[in-house]
């Protein structure tokens, strides 16, 4: 118990430390953001008390208050969930993150899960028929998958399959003349249908490497002298390639895949933008575009307590997984 | 995405353009209302007089077959989810939409050089300083309530406060009964003016009843006022926003909806071109509103995609800093156009849709020829089609810069930079800058291209004057640009992208001082005999005389001025290339070449008409 | 971000205990030595594998282009290209000319070969600064928080971790917006500001175990300093691994510079194969496919340089990785000789 209070302080105060960096770099970058929306601002006609009254409702900073006084009210606007009013939108930046959140974690967790159990799948394999033409060619491929940028196997995707073809949609959410109500089956069968390109530009390109690891580790299981003893015991094939090797070889690839999320959950600003997927990622280059600080900002910050949130969650489930990390406390303080 | 410019093909009889759409004083225009005469037989369609619609063998489409579950779907560029209808609030404001959603005062119909009639159904002087506008009869707001001529008060007072191009010329407005609005001028004017600055740009899109409370209140109407749920005078109104596309369905009780047999109207977003070249190609849209166009693209369209080509008076062109060390000296500047060869960069950036300008003046292509008539050999060409380095050493030397080490520099040997800023987005205008770039760095300038977001360059950059050489448009836009008044007055005193250039003659808001320039006698680049102008003043005149041949002396020596002193650097001027399909939709047979669809933009305007129905298939 | 997921204890690495037996050496005979150790031997190892043979080739084409390619090649330019038929040089096709054999732009003419050619350069100057700010920052903090243990430890554990919970792409995006990097060298540690972090936490645990070694402890009961341990046995001991680390640092480089060029975040005054990308996209080269040419050979160019890297890495990683190697040059069958205490209790059964 003592282990998970830890490690949740820990991403509280994680969250802190980032929402103390935004405001920095909100705050006091020179001709940084708040210079900037000032000038838009003062530009647009307002008032200079207006002008005022304007960055504190987008940004929560009153540029005039003592600089404490402002870090104050920003964390507590924060805290609150108010993350400021994105101003080329004209709606709250909660707002514009609440409608977008949800599909651009599925399009991450998607990814991740899909490039792992491809990459334990396919690696296994690839390790059990070591050595093989089979094991050459996978080899191969995942490399070079591996060598092409997301965004240019997303590139090829939308030309070949999507124009030349036309077997999967290349932009939006969901068929836009499809009036059904959220969770109906032709609701999620039209969402589903309409990630198939964007999860698949990153899942096709991202599995590359971790296939390879994948295969890496089997073999190196594969090779164990409890393999060997297990074999020698006649037990099947099956059998040990479940029990033993399965297990011992996903183990290492967990926290890989933890990161991975994180990867994952930033490459969707390109590929949301790619594909017009209207997610967080493709706010925050909307907000990156018009140079609409409030909502870059504070998507930054959405996709970076998302990340800490979800490492957490998972870190929690790793216990189950892995009955070693009960104590948590691994050998780390030397 | 609109700005994006398009193509040319010689759909329009340019002669006639000019005879119709001329300089201040031709009259013709003014109150061209459909309370005179009918034109050509049968296009007085859409007029408020019950006359029936039956053109060009379309269906009308009146009472029985209305085909209520058809959708057309067009296309916008913006983001359809935070898409919002106050005029007033920059911030997602609608594009494209509104034209569907609001009737617009007039169309301006560039094939007749006239106005069509819509939400205002006459306009006229009705004595020296009064000018009239009357509401089309019948039109009522989707909430039930009439558009009343208090409504267009409000909008024209609102439009004063916030600095409108009439706003110069209008001291107040008054109703006169429910569908009267009388504006009462502050002096003698053109009428040309008021007509070309208040019908083209104004919808009935500002209901008493939800803008009345921000009379007052102007920074809440133009920063936090989100209209998200607009009331429409149009024949289509708001079904359901949100998500991926805008969804409008007919009115029923719109007098133009008789001429509409489809049920609804939709508008896609797609928020780069190429989106929009597929959607044509596959025919997943309906139709397109000015969509720049490469001629490989056009030439994969199923033929069933037709192109409507209008002017668009305006086009690529680059805004010298006047205030730049070397882009504030009038010889650098005139360098600069001997050294671009804007012929090439037309060809480069869009041979169908653009056109190099012959002289470099404050005024449209199309007009450039008669305004200036016989004194056209006095103005210089600085090359169309070639790069005149000869004559930009020339000038450049006589201003004490030198070439040195295949670089020009300045007395004090600087090496002249220039640094060219462009919206990285827009494909066409890219190539052109690029073009530009490799011109003046073959001539010896030191150049570089820099690309930077639309919005931000908009919104910051060029309000603030942070550039060299900024990539702008040259020209007011259609219809505007095609009144010399309108042309020269967006080069020399206030351009409307908010370029802060600096240059003298121009408003404090755009860094001048309204002050005199001095340039030589008409007719000698370099002469030694100099005459002193004030443009503002000048342009003032202009705007209230009503002697012609006094108008034609100040075009032509403010036209001089932008030829000699260059306050921004024309360099192509484009068509917009709007799109319709004939697949589904009942559209005119050669529709590119059809007078009804000269207008911006087609395919909201030939609905209206009775000319884009639903063919039944 | 890929780790090379690495579970093994370091046992067979290369220990140089001269701390221990060989204070005598001069200094040229521990340079040979260290030259031996640390760079001939996993040279060869590296050398004899295909792998890092057509990696390097390749990476040498690259470093050929941005270096001599731009002397000897022409800029690109606007209507640079001269081919009959062609008015301006728009749009000739690949292999039609030899004057510009991958054929010229659409839209203004540009010869596409110069186009790429001159973009290498600062994409070799961006991969090698920001590959050598990552792999350095990460050694540093890995090293030292690994070795020191304690408080200092602790400090730096925690700044890893909070580098490492943001996402790199989107830190980078905002960076990139309001810094306006362009030098291709800053631009090269911006898009690796918090990439390092994940390489550092994993040095740290290569350093832990390292830290526990004969050789280490034999040098710091002779007193040897701190910095001394660290650079002449902790640091050398985790070479390869860096190594592996520095091409996927490289890698990425190219992926995210590649990226935000070709969405228009960085500044689009230079060439880059992502400004290709962009302008080819733009301008339409996904509909139809006879103007897919300009899109095609900037993606060979990126995909090409990134090949190089992984396999260099791999390369690098047989190094690391002994028992890969013997196993797949069927060598032997296992060299299993440590860490079955590590086998989960109750496989056996």
């Amino acid at each position: 118990m003592n282990y998970y209070l830890r490690r949740f302080l820990r991403v509280i105060v994680t969250i802190w430390a980032v929402a103390t960096f935004t405001f920095a770099l909100i705050r006091l970058l020179p001709g940084g953001p708040l210079v900037q929306l000032r000038a838009q601002l003062i530009r647009s006609g307002a008032s200079p008390e207006r002008v005022e009254t304007l960055i504190q409702s987008y940004t929560k900073i009153q540029p005039d208050a003592p600089i404490y006084v402002q870090y104050f009210d920003y964390i507590t606007s924060l805290v609150q969930g108010d993350l400021g009013e994105s101003i080329s939108t004209g709606r709250s930046v909660g707002e514009v993150v609440g409608g977008a959140l949800p599909w651009t974690l599925w399009i991450a967790i998607a990814t991740t899960i899909l490039v792992f159990a491809l990459a334990i799948v396919w690696g296994a394999i690839m390790a059990y028929f070591e050595g093989s033409n089979f094991d050459l060619a996978s080899s191969s491929a995942s490399i070079l998958a591996a060598s092409m940028p997301f965004y240019v196997l997303a590139m090829l995707l939308i030309i070949i399959v999507g124009y030349e073809f036309g077997w999967f949609p290349t932009r939006f959410r969901i068929d836009p003349n499809l009036e059904a109500p959220v969770f109906s089956v032709a609701f999620v069968g039209s969402a589903l249908y309409h990630s198939v390109l964007p999860i698949a530009s990153m899942v096709l390109t991202g599995a590359g490497l971790q296939v390879l690891a994948m295969r890496g580790n089997s073999i190196s299981v594969l090779g164990k002298d409890f393999v060997t003893v297990a074999r020698l015991r006649g037990l099947s094939d099956r059998r040990i390639s479940i029990t033993y090797v399965a297990r011992n070889a996903i183990l290492p690839m967990y926290t890989s895949m933890l990161l991975s999320v994180g990867w994952y959950l930033g490459g969707t600003v390109i590929v949301e933008e790619i594909f017009t997927y209207r997610g967080i990622g493709y706010y925050m280059y909307e907000g990156l575009e018009s140079r609409d600080y409030p909502l870059m900002m504070g998507i930054f910050l959405i996709l970076t307590s998302t990340l800490v949130i979800g490492v957490f969650v998972a870190d929690l489930t790793y216990g189950l997984v892995d009955p070693r990390i009960q104590t948590g406390d691994q050998s780390e303080s030397f | 995405m609109v700005e994006k410019p398009a193509d040319y093909r010689e759909v329009i009889d340019r002669r006639r353009f000019m005879e119709l759409v001329g300089v201040a004083g031709t009259a013709a225009l003014a109150g061209c209302g459909n309370g005179d005469e009918p034109t050509d037989g049968g296009d007085n369609d859409g007029n408020s007089d019950e006359s029936s619609g039956t053109d060009n063998g379309n269906d009308d489409g009146a009472g029985e077959d209305v085909y209520a579950d058809v959708q057309h779907v067009s296309q916008t560029g913006l983001s359809t989810a935070d898409v919002q209808w106050n005029p007033y609030n920059p911030a997602g404001f609608a594009q494209v939409s509104h034209e569907i959603l609001f009737d617009k005062f007039a169309y301006y119909n560039y094939e007749r050089g006239e106005f069509m009639p819509l939400g205002i159904q006459n306009w006229e002087l009705v004595d020296e300083t009064t000018y009239r506008l009357d509401i089309r009869e019948g039109l009522m707001w989707s909430n039930g309530e009439d558009v009343t001529a208090s409504d267009v008060k409000l909008q024209l007072e609102l439009g004063i406060v916030i600095g409108s191009a009439y706003a110069d010329y209008v001291e107040s407005v008054e109703t006169d009964g429910n569908r009267t609005v009388l504006l009462n001028l502050t002096e003698q004017t053109n009428p040309d003016i008021l007509t070309f600055s208040i019908l083209p740009n104004e919808w009935l899109q500002v209901p008493e009843s939800v803008f009345g409370e921000y009379r007052n209140s102007l920074t809440e109407l133009q920063n936090d006022f989100a209209w998200t749920d607009a009331i429409a005078s149009g024949p289509f109104e708001l079904d359901e926003k949100g998500g991926d596309q805008l969804n409008t369905t007919r009115r029923e009780n719109h007098p133009d909806a008789r001429n509409i047999n489809f049920g609804n109207y939709a508008f896609q977003f797609m928020g780069e071109n190429q989106a929009v070249y597929q959607a044509l190609q596959n025919l997943d849209i309906d139709s397109a509103f000015t969509i720049f166009t490469p001629p490989r693209i056009v030439e994969q369209y199923p033929n069933t995609v037709e192109e409507v080509a209008t002017p668009s008076l305006w086009g690529y062109g680059l805004v010298p800093n006047h205030e730049g060390k070397h882009t504030g000296n009038r010889a650098v500047r005139q360098a600069i156009a001997f050294a671009i060869d804007r012929e090439q960069v037309v060809q480069n950036a869009g041979p169908r849709s653009k056109e190099a300008p012959d002289w470099l003046v404050g005024i449209g292509n199309s007009s450039q020829e008669r305004v200036l008539g016989d004194s056209a050999g006095d103005f210089e060409t600085y090359g169309k089609s070639e790069q005149l380095t000869d004559r930009a050493a020339e000038v450049l030397e006589e201003a004490g810069y030198s070439k040195d080490g295949g670089t020009w520099k300045d007395d004090n040997g600087n090496a002249v930079s220039l640094p060219v800023q462009v919206p990285s987005g827009w494909s066409d205008w890219v190539t052109a800058a690029e073009t530009c770039v490799d011109h003046l760095n073959r001539f010896g300038f030191d150049a570089e291209l820099d690309g930077r977001s639309f919005s931000n360059l908009l919104d910051t950059v060029w309000p603030q004057g942070n550039f060299t050489l900024a990539s702008g448009g040259w020209n007011a836009g259609a219809p505007t640009g095609a009144l010399s008044y309108f042309s020269l007055r967006h080069q020399l005193i206030e351009n409307f992208r908010g370029h802060s250039y600096n240059y003298p003659a121009a408003n404090e808001s755009r860094g001048g001082s309204n002050a005199d320039v001095s340039v030589p006698e008409m007719g000698d680049l370099t002469g030694e005999n100099a005459m002193t102008v004030n443009p503002s003043d000048r342009l003032s005149e202009l705007a209230r005389t009503t002697d012609e041949s006094t108008a034609g002396d100040i075009v032509l020596e403010q036209a001089w001025v932008t030829n000699v002193d260059l306050p921004m650097i024309p360099v192509a001027e484009k068509q917009e290339q709007s799109w319709l399909t004939s697949d589904e939709w009942d559209v005119p047979e050669n529709v590119g070449e059809t007078e009804q669809a000269q207008v911006h933009w087609p395919n909201a305007w030939l609905p209206r008409q009775g000319m884009m129905n639903y063919s039944g298939d | 971000m890929i780790k090379v997921s690495h579970s093994e204890s370091s046992d067979e690495q290369f220990s140089f205990d001269y701390g221990e037996s060989e204070i005598e050496l001069t200094r040229r005979e521990r340079l040979q030595d260290f030259y031996e150790e640390f760079i001939r031997k996993p040279g060869m190892v590296a050398w004899n594998d295909r792998r890092t043979r057509i990696g390097s080739a390749i990476l040498f084409v690259y470093v050929l282009m941005g270096t001599v390619g731009v002397w000897f090649y022409r800029a690109p330019q606007t209507n640079q290209v001269d081919v009959p038929g062609y008015p301006g040089g728009r749009g000739v096709p690949p292999f039609t000319d030899l004057s510009a054999i991958l054929g010229s732009t659409q839209q203004s003419g540009k010869d596409i070969l110069a186009q790429i050619i001159h973009a290498t350069p600062n994409m070799l100057l961006m991969v090698l600064s920001g590959g050598v700010f990552a792999t350095v920052v990460a050694v540093l903090i890995g090293t030292v928080a690994g070795y020191k243990g304690g408080t200092v430890d602790t400090v730096l554990t925690s700044f890893t971790d909070f580098a490492m919970s943001i996402p790199g792409l989107p830190l980078v995006m905002v960076l990139a917006v309001v810094l306006r990097p362009t030098n291709p060298l800053v631009l090269g540690i911006v898009l690796m500001v918090n990439y390092w972090a994940g390489l550092g936490r994993a040095i740290r645990s290569e350093v832990l175990s390292i830290r526990q070694e004969s050789f280490v402890e034999a040098s710091r009961t002779m007193g040897v300093s701190t910095p001394r341990i660290l650079f002449k046995d902790v640091i050398p001991n985790i070479m390869p691994y860096v190594l592996v680390n520095f091409a996927n640092a490289a890698r990425f480089v190219i992926f995210s510079s590649v990226g935000l060029y070709y969405l228009g975040i960085l500044p689009a005054g230079v060439a880059n194969w992502g400004i290709q990308l962009d302008r080819a996209y733009s301008q339409g080269s996904l509909v139809g496919i006879a103007a897919l040419y300009q899109l095609l050979f900037p993606m060979i160019m990126i995909m090409g340089l990134a090949l190089s890297m992984i396999l260099l890495a791999q390369g690098a990683d047989r190094i690391f990785n002994p028992r890969v190697r013997t196993r797949l040059a069927g060598e032997s069958e296992t060299i299993e000789e440590e860490e079955d205490a590590d086998a989960p209790a109750g496989v056996m059964t």
